[in-house]
C-alpha cells in the first residue's frame, strides 16, 4: 500500500528541482549548525575537564573517613598513615594508571622581601609529571627528584612575589600540633594551569620535604589517575568494595564531586545549546512548512483529481507526508555528510580561537568533536520536524474541495 | 438497471450576499449500457450537475442514487471508494499525474482498490493494448500526444471496471480526427463492457454517437432527445 | 682527705655563682622577672616598622590569668577598637564586635600579622622548655648565660631557642626563637628595664622578623597592675558579652 504513495511522493520532490534544493540547503545549514556548534560544546568540555583532572584533581581522590566533612578545619586528624599498603591494592584495580599521594598545607612563602600566602602540595615528583600534564611548565622546569629542596609556583604567584628562578624562597608555616617551621627551598620552576585562583596560591614542592615541614610520615590524600575519564564510575565502585571488603577506613571523592566550577560551566553550555537546538528546529520547520505549502498550492488541481478516482482524505495527507519525511531523510543525510566534512575541515585548520574563558588565563584552539549523540539527535529531528511540518500543508490538502481543486488553473 | 437516479436535484451558491440557483430541480434516469449527452453551454449548469451525479459535489436539494444505492448518507471515505469502483472520470484536461508513467497513472486506481500486483499488472496492460498504446506505456505525460493522453485517461477510467463513467468534455482539447478515435474507443468500451457513458459536451459530433440528449439551460433541462446509436 | 670530685665540685660552686642555679631554675627566674606574677594586667603599644614604609601603631590591653589565659583588647586604631583576641593555651580565638561568634584561629593562620609576635611574647620558658646551659657569651658590655631551649611538647610554638641572659641577676637579653628545621624566624631583644610592682622588668620588647630583612616590631609595656581578671572572661562564647 505504501509503495505507491512512496513513489509519488520521491518523485513529486524531484519535480522542482530548484525548490527541493533550497529546502534541503535550509535543512543541511541547520545540521551543521547543530553538528559543529554540539561538537565544539563537547571539545570544551573535554578540554576543562581533562585540564582540572589533569592539573589539580585526578580522577579519584582518597581520604580517610571524615576528612571530606571535617578535614579542613582540623587535617592531621585526618591523615593517611599506610599509603604504602594502600598503594599496593588499587594498582590492582583494571583501568588505574596512577597512584599518588599529596599532603597540603597553608602557609607563607617569602623571598624575604615579599611575603604571600601560599597553599602548598607536597607531592611524589615522578609521578606528579604524569598527573600534571595539562600543567604548563612555563619556565624553568618541573620537580625533579624526590627529597631536594626545590618548588614549583604557580606563574600569577611569580609575579606578585617578584621571584625569578634559581632564587631561595623560605616557606613558613605550622605543623599541625601548632609549632612553627621554616625551610629554605630553590624556585626551579613556574607552572600555569590557566585558572587564576589556582596560579595565583599554589606551590609544589617534593612530598618527603612537606613531611618534614609538618614534623609527619603520614600522608593527606591519595590521588589516582585513570587511563580513560569514562572509567570514573567503575573504578569508583571498586575502591568502595575494597573500602568494605578489607575493612579500610577510608572515603572517595570522584572529580566531579570535586569540580563544581566544571559542573555549573557544563550546564550553562547545555542550556545555550538547547535554545539553538529549538531556534534551528524552528528554522527549519518554517522552511520545509513553505515548501510543501507552495508545493501543495501548485498541484491543487492533481489533488483534485486523485481525490475523483479515489483516493481518500488519508490517502492525500499520507502522501504529504511522506514527502515531508523523504524531504527530512535526503536532509538528514546530506546534513550528516556536510556535517562532518566542515567540522574535519575547521579542525584541519587548526580549530576556533576561543578567549580565555572566566577564571582562565589562557586561551585555547577548540576543535570540533564529532559527537555520536548529536549526529543522532541532528538525524532524528530533522526526520520527525520535516514530517511534522508537512502537516499544516498535507492537512490544508486534505480539506479542498473536490470541486474547486478541479476548477483550478 | 438503474445506474444514476437524479430526482429534484437542486444546487445553490452564495455569491457574497446573493445566492445563485446552479442547478433547479433536475431529474435525471439513466440506465445500464447507454451512451447518455448532456449538452449547454458555459454556467448552464452543466458542469454543477455533472459534479453532483459524479458524487464529487452534494446537492442542496434532491437525491442522488447511483446503483439504486443513495449517496447522500455516505461519508467522504465511502463516497472515495465508491468513485473509486464504480465512477470514471475522463476530464477536459487530461488531468493525468505528470509524474507517472502511462502505466502507472493507469495502474494507480486499482492500487486505490487493493489490487494485487500481478493483478494489477494484467489488468493494465490489456487496458493500455486496447486503448492502443502498449509500445508508449512507460512515456511520462509529457512525451506524448493530446490525443495519446486522453486515452491515458480513458484506459484509466476504466481500469476499475466502473459501471459508470463520466466524461466531461473529452474532446474538446483534441483536433476532430484524434477525437473521433477516442469516441470510438470509448463506443467500443461500452460494447464490451456495458459500461454507462455519460458526456457533457456541446460537440456535435459527440452527439452524434448518444442514446439519449439533454440539453440544460439556466439549470433545468429543458429538452430531451432521444436517437438511435449512429 | 675529702674526695677529688666533692672538691672540684665545691671549687666549682664556689668559683661560679651561677651555676648555684639549675638552667631550670635561672629560666624561673626569667619568666618572674618578665611577668609579675601569672596574674595581671597591662598596656600593650605595638609598633610594627619596615623599610621603606610608614610605621605602623596598634594599641591593646591585655589580661592575664594564671599565665596560660590571656584577653587582649584592641583599643587603637579606631577601626578595630572592640575586637577581642583570646588565647588560652594553644587555642586562640578573635572576636569582631557586632558578629554572632568569635572565630577560632588555627596555628597556620597565626603566621600573619601580627600575631605571630604574640607567640614571641607570649613564651612561658620555664612552661614549655627544657634549658641546658651553653657558654658564656659577652653582649655589649655584659656579662651574659646562653641556654639552650629545647620544646617540651609538640604543641609548644618554637623548637628550640636560644637565651641570653645577664650571668649576675638574669634579665633576660636577648632570644632567638627556631624553626624545627633548625632555620632562624625570629629574635627578640628585652630592654627598657624599669621597676615595676616591685621588680626591674623589660618594658621594652624589639622583634625581628629574621625571614624579612627590615621588618621587626616593637612592643612597649604599660600601667602594669596585679589585677585579677574573672574566670568567664577567658571563654569563647562569652566573648561577645565583653563591652
Amino acid at each position: 500500500m505504501k509503495h505507491s504513495f512512496f513513489t509519488l511522493a520521491l518523485r513529486n520532490i524531484f519535480r522542482n528541482k530548484r525548490r527541493t534544493s533550497i529546502t534541503l540547503l535550509s535543512i543541511v545549514s541547520g545540521m551543521v549548525c547543530l553538528i559543529v556548534f554540539g561538537g565544539f560544546v563537547e571539545y570544551s568540555f573535554w578540554g576543562l575537564r581533562e585540564s582540572t583532572i589533569r592539573s589539580q584533581l585526578g580522577h579519584i581522590q582518597v581520604y580517610k573517613k571524615g576528612y571530606s566533612e571535617k578535614g579542613v578545619a582540623n587535617p592531621s586528624k585526618y591523615l593517611i598513615d599506610d599509603f604504602q599498603r594502600m598503594e599496593g591494592l588499587f594498582y590492582k584495580i583494571p583501568y588505574v594508571e596512577l597512584v599518588t599521594a599529596r599532603l597540603s598545607f597553608s602557609g607563607l612563602i617569602s623571598t624575604g622581601e615579599n611575603s604571600l600566602i601560599c597553599k602548598g602540595d607536597g607531592v611524589i615528583p615522578e609521578k606528579e609529571a604524569k598527573l600534571a600534564s595539562f600543567e604548563e611548565i612555563v619556565d624553568g622546569e618541573g620537580l625533579f627528584e624526590e627529597g631536594k629542596e626545590e618548588v614549583v609556583i604557580g606563574s600569577e604567584m611569580q609575579k606578585s612575589l617578584g621571584a625569578r628562578i634559581g632564587d631561595d624562597l623560605t616557606i613558613l608555616t605550622t605543623t599541625p600540633s601548632g609549632m612553627m617551621n621554616a625551610v629554605d627551598i630553590k624556585l626551579v620552576g613556574i607552572a600555569r594551569s590557566g585558572a587564576k585562583d589556582y596560579d595565583s596560591v599554589f606551590a609544589k614542592l617534593p612530598l618527603s620535604v612537606v613531611q618534614r615541614l609538618l614534623f609527619t610520615t603520614e600522608v593527606e590524600k591519595i590521588v589516582i589517575l585513570l587511563d580513560k575519564t569514562e572509567h570514573t564510575q567503575e573504578v569508583a565502585q571498586q575502591l568502595n568494595l575494597l573500602f568494605k571488603e578489607k575493612g579500610l577506613n577510608m572515603e572517595l571523592k570522584t572529580w566531579n564531586d570535586l569540580a563544581p566550577f566544571y559542573q555549573a560551566v557544563v550546564r550553562l553550555y547545555i542550556g545555550i545549546f538547547g535554545v539553538i537546538k529549538v531556534i534551528i528546529a524552528i528554522l527549519v520547520l518554517f522552511s520545509i512548512a513553505n515548501t510543501m505549502t507552495m508545493s501543495v498550492f501548485e498541484r491543487v488541481k492533481e489533488i483534485g483529481t486523485l481525490r475523483a478516482i479515489g483516493t481518500k482524505k488519508s490517502g492525500i495527507l499520507k502522501l504529504f507526508l511522506w514527502e515531508g519525511f523523504l524531504i527530512g531523510i535526503m536532509g538528514a543525510v546530506m546534513g550528516i555528510i556536510a556535517g562532518i566534512l566542515i567540522a574535519q575541515g575547521i579542525n584541519l585548520c587548526g580549530g576556533i580561537y576561543m578567549p580565555p574563558p572566566p577564571a582562565m588565563t589562557t586561551g585555547y584552539n577548540a576543535l570540533i568533536l564529532i559527537v555520536p549523540g548529536v549526529l543522532l539527535y541532528a538525524f532524528l529531528s530533522t526526520i520527525v520536524i520535516s514530517t511534522i511540518s508537512a502537516c499544516y500543508p498535507a492537512l490544508r490538502a486534505t480539506r479542498l474541495s473536490i470541486v474547486e481543486s478541479l476548477g483550478h488553473n | 438497471m438503474s445506474i444514476v437516479s437524479a430526482r429534484q436535484v437542486s444546487k445553490e451558491y452564495k455569491l457574497g450576499k446573493t445566492t445563485v440557483l446552479a442547478v433547479q430541480k433536475i431529474n435525471l434516469e439513466v440506465e445500464k449500457g447507454e451512451f447518455v449527452c448532456i449538452c449547454g453551454p458555459s454556467g448552464s449548469g452543466k458542469t454543477t450537475f455533472f459534479n453532483i451525479i459524479g458524487c464529487l459535489d452534494k446537492p442542496t436539494e434532491g437525491t442522488v442514487q447511483i446503483m439504486n444505492q443513495d449517496v447522500s448518507g455516505l461519508s467522504d471515505a465511502q463516497l472515495s471508494e465508491l468513485r473509486n469502483k464504480s465512477i470514471g472520470f475522463i476530464f477536459q484536461t487530461f488531468n493525468l499525474m505528470p509524474v507517472l508513467t502511462a502505466y502507472e497513472n493507469v495502474e494507480y486506481p486499482l492500487w486505490i482498490l487493493g489490487k494485487e500486483k500481478r493483478e494489477r499488472r494484467r489488468i493494465v496492460l490489456k487496458m493500455l493494448e486496447d486503448v492502443g498504446l502498449l509500445e508508449h506505456k512507460d512515456h511520462k505525460p509529457d512525451e506524448l500526444s493530446g490525443g495519446q493522453r486522453q486515452r491515458v485517461a480513458v484506459a484509466r477510467a476504466l481500469v476499475t471496471m466502473p459501471a459508470l463513467v463520466l466524461a466531461d468534455e473529452p474532446t474538446a482539447n483534441l483536433d476532430s480526427k484524434t477525437g473521433v478515435a477516442i469516441l470510438e474507443l470509448m463506443r467500443k468500451m461500452n460494447d464490451e463492457f456495458s459500461t454507462t457513458f455519460i458526456f457533457s459536451t456541446h460537440d456535435p459530433q459527440i452527439m452524434e454517437y448518444a442514446q439519449k440528449i439533454y440539453h440544460i439551460s439556466d439549470g433545468r433541462f429543458i429538452e430531451e432527445e432521444s436517437r438511435k446509436r449512429g | 682527705m675529702m674526695p677529688k670530685a666533692v672538691f672540684l665540685f665545691l671549687i666549682l660552686i664556689a668559683s661560679n655563682n651561677a651555676l648555684a642555679l639549675s638552667p631550670e631554675e635561672i629560666l624561673k627566674k626569667v619568666d618572674q622577672i618578665r611577668a609579675p606574677g601569672n596574674t595581671f594586667v597591662f598596656d600593650l603599644k605595638l609598633t610594627y616598622k619596615k623599610d621603606g614604609e610608614k610605621d605602623a601603631i596598634q594599641r591593646f590591653t591585655v589580661q592575664v590569668k594564671d599565665a596560660d589565659k590571656s584577653l587582649v583588647r584592641f583599643t587603637y586604631p579606631a577601626n578595630n577598637k572592640g575586637r577581642l583576641l583570646l588565647m588560652v593555651g594553644n587555642n586562640m580565638w578573635i572576636y569582631i564586635p557586632d558578629t554572632k561568634k568569635p572565630i577560632r584561629i588555627s596555628p597556620q593562620q597565626r603566621l600573619l600579622g601580627q600575631i605571630s609576635n604574640g607567640d614571641v611574647a607570649r613564651v612561658v620558658y620555664s612552661l614549655d622548655y627544657n634549658a641546658k646551659l651553653l657558654e658564656k657569651e659577652r653582649i655589649d658590655e655584659r656579662q651574659c648565660i646562653k641556654l639552650e631551649l629545647t620544646a617540651r611538647t609538640k604543641e609548644a610554638t618554637y623548637g628550640r631557642i636560644l637565651l641570653w641572659t645577664d650571668a649576675e641577676d638574669f634579665e633576660p637579653q636577648k632570644a632567638e626563637f627556631y624553626a624545627l628545621s633548625g632555620k632562624l624566624l625570629k629574635t627578640a631583644l628585652y630592654k627598657g628595664y624599669a621597676n615595676v610592682l616591685g621588680k626591674r622588668r623589660p618594658l621594652i620588647m624589639e622583634i625581628r622578623n629574621e625571614l624579612c630583612k627590615g621588618e621587626y616590631s616593637i612592643m612597649e609595656y604599660s600601667n602594669m597592675k596585679a589585677v585579677d581578671t574573672p574566670k568567664a572572661f577567658f571563654q569563647a562564647d562569652y566573648l561577645k558579652h565583653i563591652r
